[in-house]
């Protein structure tokens, strides 16, 4: 072999690898940049309020998120629940809607029907989430308003129905697929057994998938958490601690990041704050991934 | 129940939440369309916007669009193809560095895109961009340790590295084994047999990838707003330390910043439009180029 | 193609001779404004006829400022004074103190939906309203309709004015709903009847101005631009724009251009009043 070819063989694969490690170098630094800049909000600093501030009620059991001004509260509390309560109502509207449909999609739909209805659903995946947004906030925000008469019109209920558009393809895309990968023979056992169809989804194919489809429904809810555009222009941003209420308005972690970036100084302790909710974003959607696949690797564990 | 009356309320439910997702596309994308096209005229497509964004057009924010995707793909495909190339000629599939970097790609892949725009701020503009700064230009103002469209797609790169590298990889894994031995046998080394053999195959799958990654760009905000871009600069980006306008980011100006939003809400409808129908159309021909590629399975 | 490609790109890309020494002494280099949201569309309209390659971005006084002591932007707008703290981290980049340039007067004025008929509101009012303490508009005589904040990210200066001037730096009340913009408030307000939003001057459309008086014996002042000029309108404030030390070429020639009667007529266009026309 020529030396020529040789060399280029060799830095070939030390181009390989150098890519695989920027790859990991990538996450690693997102990972490790926004952690070390949230760090001087976990310590405590002269001059910043304590940390036990960003959780624990303030005065008269308060829990305050107002970051500028003579005195500053930093209370992560009200935000950290508007992320989960736009999320989990997202996810309330959009799974059932979502499995339900997946359902259709792969056991009522004929094969030529399926051509062009799955390009149509995802459609609706191809909409960018401020074009969502905007809708929720002009059309959806009205509709709201004239179903349930709720004082706010803005609120985490708009701001839920905007991101459930915006989940929904995701959920019944991946749930689709789940339902087809369960085996044929199983199915048609069942059948054979003299099942319905409904009952053969219901009491078969969807067990079967189960997994597969909670996975889905995790992925989906990191989704909705970590959704940034839609909240910001519709859940109307206001942090209020009413957890059971969907009326009320909700100001989430990432609208609250977009919001704020832009003004904070360096080394404020406004600014490790916002590096923290990042990194806590971070964390929990890292997390909720991590759930989705050891319970899809249970499952197949099981099954082997 | 009996089966009876439990088959018919499955075959309701489930009718029912297909016609609803579809009756969902039709009434999001129904009204955009038709409201967005009267205004989509020549004109607002190749005109520069006015002082109030109402009137003009949104040539500047289409060219900062293009400028900063091409950008992004310049940087992602080299990487993530890369990567691909690893994980699928390189590391043997069980082996821990495999494991590593497939993980490291899924956890890229979960990271919210508000946490990106949050990295791409610290790291780029104000990390490596003040580091460049003190390298090249010591005694002047920020150059590059401001935000402008180069570090915009350096954030958005990171952000859509995992999709490139992903459907790389599976376009490389398709690729039967069969014609990596047989260009072994023939005495071609490794490098020559990805170089030769399996890349230029998986070009679909690559091709796929980049599309899709393009069309993520697109449509993301939050990772370039504090990266790079503008809500008025009228002269499209000739040069990487400049700020753009980006389509998307328009369309949210308009919505939350317009001075007056009935005048503003052709523009407004047309720019999402335009955006609809850029991520729409990047998405279709990744569709037909990835089906093309694995035999039509829909 | 590897990454070493995209890096001999960028190096080309930084030869273009638009950046640097030589494009800074020419002032071929592009002036960057950012900031206050309010003053954006008066800013684009400056930037659209003042002569110099101008790229305007919003974020609000704090995030303008902010970039002004980062040097992100040569120039930051604002619609309200610039803090001590602000000043000490211009001051630490180095090059010079931050310089305030009065370009125009506003007022922050109290806008609630057109079928709201309250008369007059004092101070106090505003005050107990954005504290959360009123919850029906029955008890400052408007109709019996439940009472729905709407107001501004901490970024922007109203914000930072309303809370210094009218709460006395007390806090808002968490129900009050952040919004983006200044029209994104007025959109909102013009939707709901039972809504107030503080936002600045300058064509409001679909919402109505509420009169506001100093104190109970006071004569209330409808916000338009003859009561600024005037005096007689509470919550007046000056728009900004700083520069750190002494600004570059073309920002200076700008600068001057907004100044000067052409600029100012640009500010009387766009709903504000002209800086010097202020009564003292």
């Amino acid at each position: 072999m020529s030396p020529r070819r040789r060399l280029l063989d060799r830095a070939f694969a030390a181009a390989a690898w150098l890519c695989a490690a920027l790859t990991v170098g990538c996450v690693v630094s997102v990972f490790a940049f926004v952690g070390r800049e949230a760090l001087p909000a976990l310590v405590a600093r002269p001059g910043a309020p304590p940390p036990r501030a960003l959780v624990a009620p303030g005065l008269g059991s308060a829990f305050t998120w107002q970051p500028v001004g003579r005195r500053p509260k930093f209370n992560v509390v009200p935000l950290a629940v508007g992320s989960a309560k736009v999320a989990a109502l997202a996810l309330a509207l959009a799974a059932p809607v979502g499995v339900a449909a997946a359902c259709a999609l792969a056991f009522l739909v004929s094969r030529r029907a399926r051509r062009w209805v799955k390009p149509v659903v995802e459609l609706l995946a191809g909409v960018p989430s401020v074009v969502l947004g905007y809708l929720a906030l002009t059309v959806l925000a009205a509709w709201v308003q004239a179903l349930t008469g709720c004082r706010y019109r803005l609120n985490a209920l708009v701001a839920a129905a905007g991101v459930a558009l915006a989940i929904t393809p995701w959920i019944v895309t991946l749930a689709d697929e789940a339902l087809r990968a369960v085996p044929r023979e199983t199915l048609e056992g069942a059948y054979a057994l003299g099942a319905s169809r409904a009952q053969v989804v219901l009491g078969v194919a969807l067990p079967a998938a189960r997994p597969a489809i909670l996975a889905a429904l995790l992925l989906a809810f990191g989704r909705a958490v970590g959704e940034t555009m839609i909240v910001l222009m519709a859940s109307g941003n206001a942090p209020v601690l009413r957890p059971l209420d969907p009326t009320a308005s909700a100001r989430t972690l990432t609208a609250t990041i977009a919001a704020e970036l832009g003004e904070v100084a360096d080394g404020s302790h406004h600014r490790a704050v916002l590096f923290l909710l990042g990194a806590v974003l971070f964390v929990g959607t890292l997390a909720l991934n991590l759930a989705a696949e050891r319970v899809v690797a249970r499952a197949s564990r099981r099954e082997s | 129940m009996n089966a009876r009356a439990l088959d018919r309320a499955f075959h309701a439910a489930a009718w029912g939440a297909l016609g609803l997702v579809l009756a969902a596309t039709a009434l999001v994308v129904g009204p955009l369309a038709a409201r967005g096209a009267p205004h989509l005229t020549w004109r607002f497509l190749a005109g520069r916007p006015s002082a109030d964004l109402a009137d003009g057009g949104v040539l500047p924010a289409i060219v900062g669009t293009a400028v900063c995707t091409l950008l992004m793909t310049v940087a992602v495909l080299p990487l993530g193809v890369g990567t691909a190339v690893f994980l699928s000629e390189y590391a043997p599939s069980r082996s821990r560095a495999a494991r590593v970097v497939r993980a490291s790609l899924r956890n890229l892949a979960a990271v919210p895109s508000v946490v990106f725009g949050l990295f791409g701020l610290g790291f780029f503009v104000l990390g490596v961009g003040r580091g460049l700064d003190r390298l090249l230009y010591p005694a002047l103002g920020p150059v590059f340790g401001r935000p402008c469209v180069l570090w915009s797609a350096a954030t958005l790169a990171a952000l859509t590295l995992p999709v490139v590298a992903v459907t790389a990889e599976e376009s490389l894994r398709a690729i039967p084994r069969a014609q990596r031995e047989a260009a072994a046998a023939l005495g071609a080394t490794r490098a020559e047999v990805v170089l030769r053999v399996a890349l230029p195959q998986a070009r679909g799958g690559i091709l796929t990838g980049a599309i899709l990654a393009v069309g993520r760009g697109a449509g993301e905000v939050a990772p370039i707003l504090f990266t790079g871009v503008a809500s008025f600069a009228p002269d499209p980006p000739t040069d990487v330390r400049d700020m753009f306008m980006h389509l998307a980011h328009h369309v949210h100006v308009l919505a939350t910043q317009a001075h007056d939003l009935d005048a503003a809400r052709p523009a407004l409808e047309a720019s999402a439009l335009t955006l609809f129908l850029v991520t729409l159309g990047l998405n279709v021909v990744a569709l037909v180029a990835r089906d093309r590629t694995r035999g039509g399975r829909p | 193609m590897r990454p070493p490609a995209s890096l001999a790109l960028a190096a080309l890309a930084a030869c273009s001779g638009r950046y640097g020494a030589g494009a800074q002494a020419r002032g071929a280099e592009a002036v960057v404004v950012r900031g206050s949201d309010t003053m954006l569309a008066l800013l684009q309209r400056w930037a659209e006829r003042g002569g110099a390659r101008v790229q305007v971005t919003g974020g609000g006084s704090g995030t303008g400022l902010r970039a002004l002591a980062d040097g992100t932007a040569d120039i930051a707008a604002a619609s309200r004074r610039i803090e001590p703290a602000e000043r000490d981290a211009v001051r630490a980049r180095g090059r010079g103190d931050a310089v305030e340039h009065v370009v125009a007067l506003d007022a922050v004025a109290l806008y609630v939906h057109p079928s709201n008929p309250v008369a007059a509101l004092t101070l106090d009012d505003a005050r107990a309203l954005y504290r959360g303490r009123v919850d029906r508009w029955g008890a400052l005589g408007g109709p019996d309709v439940p009472v729905v904040l709407y107001g501004r990210e901490s970024s922007s200066g109203t914000y930072a004015f309303f809370k210094e001037r009218v709460l006395r730096h007390d806090d808002y009340a968490a129900e009050v709903q952040s919004l983006p913009g200044t029209s994104s408030v007025l959109q909102a307000v013009a939707r709901d009847r039972g809504a107030v939003g503080y936002a600045g001057l300058g064509n409001a459309r679909g919402v109505r101005a509420v009169p506001l008086r100093a104190d109970a014996s006071a004569a209330a002042a409808s916000p338009d631009v003859t009561s600024v000029r005037e005096g007689r309108y509470p919550l007046a404030r000056p728009l900004y724009l700083y520069t750190a030390g002494a600004p570059r070429a073309s920002a200076a020639r700008w600068i001057a251009w907004v100044l000067s009667p052409a600029g100012q007529r640009e500010a009387a266009a766009a709903g504000f009043v002209a800086a010097a026309e202020a009564a003292p």
